[in-house]
């Protein structure tokens, strides 16, 4: 606990009568972080809680030590994209970063400086001297992803980075978030788009109706899904063969066969069966080529959580 | 690191590494972004034009005082008699005092549409875009968000009500140099009550800018607010002949303020041209002291976190 950049104590946030938030409980280690959960599950009141931008019912958040509510000088290290499209009118990206970096104290000739790195960085430089409000929903999303890298925070929350880019787009912000990761940056990114956050983010926490459901990496979760039912994909030999011996475990529920020579088969516990397999796969002789997974993807995973 | 960023931070506690005074760089900004506009631009040169005709005025009369006081004689205006008799210093005064008066009605005018033209847009463009949050995401207090949108309007207020009189005045004494001692205090005059119209001018139009999303709608309650306490103002003081009501109106009591801080009072006893002034400075100066605080505190509750 003592190493993590955010901690969040019986975290709690209403809208009125409506829970945004109950009882969230976490903690978040240096790397990168996904939040992950569907719409309306409590993320963006989350990333709020935590920028200080609307306080919590209850509960108690830290945000690298400090209270987000109270200080600002939080912002020092902390890099924060929210999911409105929030952007001053009338000024160019180039004059919009500017004056952000004077905001968070860049001295005139080094802001000048860094807003031009932080345009090559996101791919901005070709428009970086057009208004804002001629620029598409992707390069508004790019202006405010570099605002957030400006300063060269410790941490960057970014609530749905990704929203409103071309698959290039989003390509290119995963692969920048990895690059950040790699110099030592730390982020938090929200987004209910399963593959993205299971490409990059090391540490993942799943997030529903206001409640953490999960949290750890995405071994660490599946482990916790492991006696959950399970399907298991084999490409093999003989896959009638490999059904009889596999029919004799106990955990084995159904089978499906899809050819000659590939077979699912659907168990109540993951881990049972993926202890016996070897052994069974050995003694018996048939030649296995693939062994996969397609229900322990993050998205099954993540749908296997909500249920 | 400057001055005013060390008394900043010591007042403030800001963190360390402040390079700059956010409030100064969001002035700085804004303004600077507010006056690309060419009607606000046309709109705050344009107010520097009754101070060069004021000026002009002022040089005429000086070089043609005794023509214009035959030409008075020759008209029969009564009071000239009494303007012979005063004494020189008190005639100094007052004429100073006088035309600083006129031209301080003419650029409260110009005061008061700069304010709209400039603080209409600047909390409520944000509320709209959301870029409140932009603000709120980087190291600063909603106070430096507060003091940096009024600095953008307060600075050009300034400079609109204090250039031109300062103009007058150091033309004044300049073509009569006699008078530049009995003068002195007006100086002073004209920059306090400049400052004082120019930030109580801007907060407000803060307050009012933050009640709403939409720049026309923060134009029309400003000028709602200039005008219909005005006109309610005299109506109730019309119809009860009781001078209190005019402290309703935020117009009567920078008046007042201005007249107030002129001795106008002095001036009536003198050359008798003048009404008289029914209210005393304070309650008016507490009046606006107060509208302003709320209006402050309305932008500020605005922009920080809300609460459950």
């Amino acid at each position: 606990m003592g190493s993590a950049l955010i901690e969040c104590n019986k975290l709690a946030r209403w809208y009125g009568s409506v829970p945004a938030l109950t009882d969230v409980d976490l903690s978040v280690p240096a790397g990168i972080t996904g939040l992950l959960g569907p719409n309306g599950a409590g993320k963006s009141t989350l990333l709020r809680i935590l920028t200080g931008q609307i306080s919590a019912s209850s509960g108690i958040c830290r945000i690298l030590g400090r209270d987000p509510m109270r200080d600002a000088s939080v912002f020092r290290d902390l890099g924060f994209c929210s999911e409105d499209d929030a952007l001053f009118e009338r000024m160019t990206a180039r004059e919009v970063l500017t004056f952000l970096a004077r905001l968070s104290g860049f001295e005139r000739p080094a802001a000048k400086e860094r807003v031009q790195q932080v345009l090559e960085i996101t791919g901005m430089i070709a428009n970086a001297d057009r208004l804002t409000t001629s620029f598409s929903k992707g390069m508004r999303q790019r202006t405010r992803i570099a605002a957030a890298l400006l300063h060269r925070p410790m941490l960057i929350l970014l609530d749905e980075p990704m929203t409103g880019l071309d698959p290039v787009g989003r390509r290119d912000v995963l692969e920048l978030l990895r690059k950040l990761a790699e110099q030592g940056t730390s982020v938090l990114f929200s987004s209910h788009i399963l593959h993205e956050v299971g490409a990059v983010a090391a540490h993942i926490v799943v997030l529903n109706r206001g409640m953490v459901l999960a949290e750890g990496s995405l071994a660490e979760i599946r482990a916790d899904l492991s006696d959950h039912p399970f399907t298991l994909s084999i490409r093999c030999s003989d896959a009638r063969a490999l059904m009889l011996r596999l029919g004799a475990l106990e955990c084995v529920t159904d089978f499906k066969i899809r050819s000659l020579e590939h077979l699912d088969v659907g168990a109540s516990s993951a881990a049972k069966l993926l202890h016996a397999l070897p052994s069974i796969v050995l003694e018996s002789g048939i030649g296995v080529s693939e062994v996969s997974a397609p229900g322990e993807s993050v998205e099954a995973v993540f749908q296997k959580l909500l249920r | 690191m400057a001055i005013h960023e060390r008394i900043y931070k010591r007042l403030d506690q800001h963190p360390t590494r402040a390079a700059t005074w956010p409030a100064r760089t969001i002035g700085r900004v804004l303004g600077r972004q507010a006056m690309r506009s060419w009607k606000t631009r046309l709109l705050f040169y344009g107010a520097f034009a009754p101070g060069l005709v004021f000026g002009l005025m002022v040089y005429i009369v000086t070089r043609n005082e005794d023509r214009i006081l035959r030409l008075a004689r020759q008209f029969s205006l009564t009071e000239i008699s009494t303007f012979e008799n005063v004494d020189a210093e008190v005639w100094y005064r007052c004429g100073s005092n006088l035309v600083f008066m006129l031209l301080g009605h003419v650029q409260v005018w110009f005061a008061l549409l700069l304010t709209a033209v400039l603080g209409a847009p600047l909390v409520a463009e944000d509320l709209r875009t959301q870029a409140g949050e932009v603000y709120l995401a980087r190291p600063l207090a909603p106070r430096d968000y507060v003091m940096g949108k009024a600095i953008v309007i307060a600075q050009r207020l300034f400079v609109v009500l204090a250039a031109p009189a300062l103009f007058v005045l150091l033309m004044a004494n300049m073509l009569i140099p006699a008078s530049f001692v009995a003068c002195l205090s007006l100086y002073f005059i004209v920059v306090v009550f400049s400052a004082l119209v120019a930030v109580s001018n801007a907060v407000l139009m803060l307050g009012v800018s933050s009640l709403t999303r939409s720049a026309r709608y923060a134009t029309a309650i400003w000028f709602l607010i200039y005008f219909v306490t005005w006109i309610i103002s005299e109506i109730l003081v019309a119809a009860t002949d009781n001078h209190v009501f005019e402290l309703c109106s935020w117009r009567t009591n920078q008046h007042i303020v201005l007249s107030e801080m002129l001795e106008l009072e002095g001036l009536h006893e003198a050359i008798m041209v003048l009404p008289s002034i029914e209210h005393s400075l304070w309650p008016s100066l507490l009046i606006i002291a107060v509208t302003a605080g709320l209006a402050c505190w309305t932008v500020l509750r605005r922009m920080q976190p809300r609460k459950v």
